[in-house]
């Protein structure tokens, strides 16, 4: 949380008494008074979170129900998923990687956490891998794929991945045959040491993807690169089913 | 190992949009949507303030759902459209009774959402509202009530990631057939309670994994199997079924990593780098260092002396009679012996013939 409870409130009453001349100019009926938005995160009674009603009074419609699609009965909900959604259930689980910008065309090793929590980098420096233990590209979540800048001895499989730029496209196939198609939204390089945790794997409400590896300065006596470098993609296409 | 206590030069900054979004005001403005265009159409305005904390400077878009929640209301087209200019910005069409679409992506501003039966004409819509959009701030817009009194409600969404191996979970009760709604784990975990129609609870959090639930409303009961991955953020809405009951749509609002890694990936063995750095922390281990190399300093300062040392030789002895195997003389020589001089000689020759023909194959053979 980066705000204090102070600001909060100064905020929200801002906010109310702003809600509270709108509704005056307006010249809204009393029929229905603001309340609470529900919703949101936990009832502290911040009246910043106050928002107009839950739902307007719907006015009857006079002309019967056919012009309204009224069914004159009760259905049966959809329970299915969403409709229009890019986006898959993820059991599919990614085999390969390809960014054509950069001349990627990779497998996708099986990453796991060590016991501090880190993620693990792939085996093969040759190879990229995606983080088994967390969501699949397609799904709704930041899918992780990393994968090595280089070995001692020369370029690896993500030598040039600080160079894709906003716009490029990234394709994850999934074990199905389908293709996921991300765009980058954006490439940074951070310090290991304030790597943004929340930033990178925290969530989200669309299918994303994050690309990383090395970058910056060696260190010669830990053995490792200072700084990493993400790449945030979204996905905006996702191929049929063949 | 080396601790790195380095100050990095992060890219990012993530306040100001934070706090830009947050001052949006919070208004309404209920407008009866009477007159030529559309008697039947019930019209709201809806702004929301984003959560706090939320929101990254690095996102740029907000995002918003729609979710058709009403029991006798045929299949819907939906038009979502920008106040400013109308532009139809998404359009969605034949959403059954139960629906949840998915997020899409949206510029910050404030759009008008639009519903008719399917084929309908969008100049009658049976219920529109407006509803503002900020950066990094997801949002649900539902029409739920009955056919009858159709009603719209914006819900904020959440996008705090759960606290490890946990999810979190909301209930949106729009059941019409039930004032309100308790929903709790078959292992009596309570998760929502006495929730009023229309409204979204709080998130609760409860560990990832599957759960069978118990919907309680008065008389009527329900159960329901539910899944909910570690690292997810789920809601689930509260719905009536044709046969006077209730059913329970699980749906994903959004999720993390799942199992969430900490910190960064060592993704290089350094190869490539163009920039080398030591970081060794101790004294003791500096003293090494200096020790290592002042006696890497000596042993090349050697190493270079004797060489243009033996280098210099090398060159000389076209000028000088004497290689050094010569230097030492055979005492058996005499001095003005004519022989010896023409032994000195011709040994001469061959050895500066043997000089010259390694100095023409020695760059090759030292590769």
């Amino acid at each position: 949380m980066r705000f204090t409870i102070g600001s909060a409130v100064v905020r929200g009453v801002a906010a109310l008494m702003l809600a509270g001349v709108l509704w005056g100019v307006t010249g809204c009926s009393t029929a229905v008074s603001p309340g609470a938005l529900p919703g949101g995160e936990s009832g502290t009674g911040d009246p910043g979170r106050a928002a107009p009603g839950t739902a307007a009074p719907g006015t009857t419609s006079p002309g019967g129900t056919a012009d309204r699609g009224g069914t004159g009965s009760f259905q049966d909900p959809d329970l299915g998923t969403a409709p229009g959604s890019a986006v898959v259930d993820g059991s599919a689980k990614p085999v390969r990687v390809q960014i054509a910008s950069i001349g990627v065309d990779s497998a996708l090793e099986s990453l796991k956490k060590d016991g501090s929590g880190s993620l693990l980098p792939p085996v093969d420096f040759a190879s990229a891998g995606w983080y088994s233990g967390g969501v699949a590209p397609g799904a709704v979540g930041p899918a992780v794929i990393a994968g090595h800048i280089d070995s001692s001895v020369g370029p690896a499989v993500f030598y040039r991945l600080s160079s894709l730029a906003a716009g490029d496209p990234v394709g994850v196939t999934l074990a199905d045959g389908r293709v996921a198609t991300f765009t980058v939204d954006r490439v940074i390089q951070i310090a290991k040491a304030d790597f943004p945790t929340a930033e990178v794997y925290g969530a989200v409400p669309t299918a994303q993807l994050r690309l990383i590896t090395c970058g910056g300065v060696f260190d010669d006596d830990w053995g490792h690169y200072l700084d990493n470098v993400v790449v945030f993609a979204s996905e905006t296409a996702i191929s049929p089913q063949p | 190992m080396a601790s790195h206590s380095r100050t990095g030069s992060s890219l990012t900054g993530r306040l100001p949009a934070a706090v830009a979004a947050a001052s949006i005001a919070l208004a309404v403005s209920l407008l009866g949507f009477g007159g030529a265009t559309a008697s039947a159409a019930t019209t709201t305005s809806i702004a929301l303030a984003p959560a706090a904390g939320a929101p990254t400077a690095a996102v740029t878009t907000g995002w918003l759902r729609l979710a058709h929640l009403s029991p006798d209301t045929s299949a819907v087209d939906i038009r979502l459209s920008a106040l400013a200019g109308g532009t139809v910005t998404q359009s969605l069409s034949n959403i059954g009774y139960g629906a949840v679409s998915a997020y899409m992506a949206l510029s910050p501003g404030t759009y008008v959402v639009a519903m008719v039966p399917t084929g309908g004409d969008f100049t009658q819509p049976i219920i529109q509202t407006s509803v503002t959009v900020v950066a990094g701030q997801p949002l649900t817009v539902a029409a739920f009530g009955k056919n009858a009194d159709l009603r719209a409600a914006a819900y904020r969404d959440d996008l705090t990631t759960p606290p490890a191996g946990q999810s979190r979970v909301r209930v949106v009760q729009a059941s019409t057939i039930v004032p309100t709604v308790s929903v709790a784990t078959s292992t009596g975990r309570s998760i929502a309670t006495d929730v009023a129609q229309g409204v979204a609870t709080d998130y609760a959090s409860v560990p990832g994994g599957p759960w069978k639930l118990d919907l309680t409303a008065g008389a009527v009961q329900s159960t329901a199997d539910v899944d909910l991955a570690q690292g997810s953020i789920s809601t689930l809405f509260v719905l009536d079924n044709a046969s006077g009951g209730l059913a329970l749509k699980p749906v994903l609002d959004s999720s993390s990593a799942g199992d969430l890694p900490v910190g960064g990936v060592q993704t290089g063995a350094g190869g490539t780098a163009l920039v080398h750095a030591s970081a060794a922390e101790d004294s003791n281990r500096r003293i090494i260092d200096i020790g290592t190399g002042a006696v890497s300093v000596l042993a090349a300062a050697i190493v270079i002396f004797g060489h243009r040392r033996r280098t210099r030789l090398a060159q000389s002895s076209s000028d000088s009679p004497h290689q050094p195997q010569f230097r030492r003389l055979p005492e058996s020589y005499q001095k003005h012996d004519r022989q010896w001089y023409d032994n000195l000689a011709h040994e001469r020759q061959e050895r500066e013939r043997e000089v010259r023909g390694d100095a023409a194959a020695g760059p090759s053979e030292r590769r």
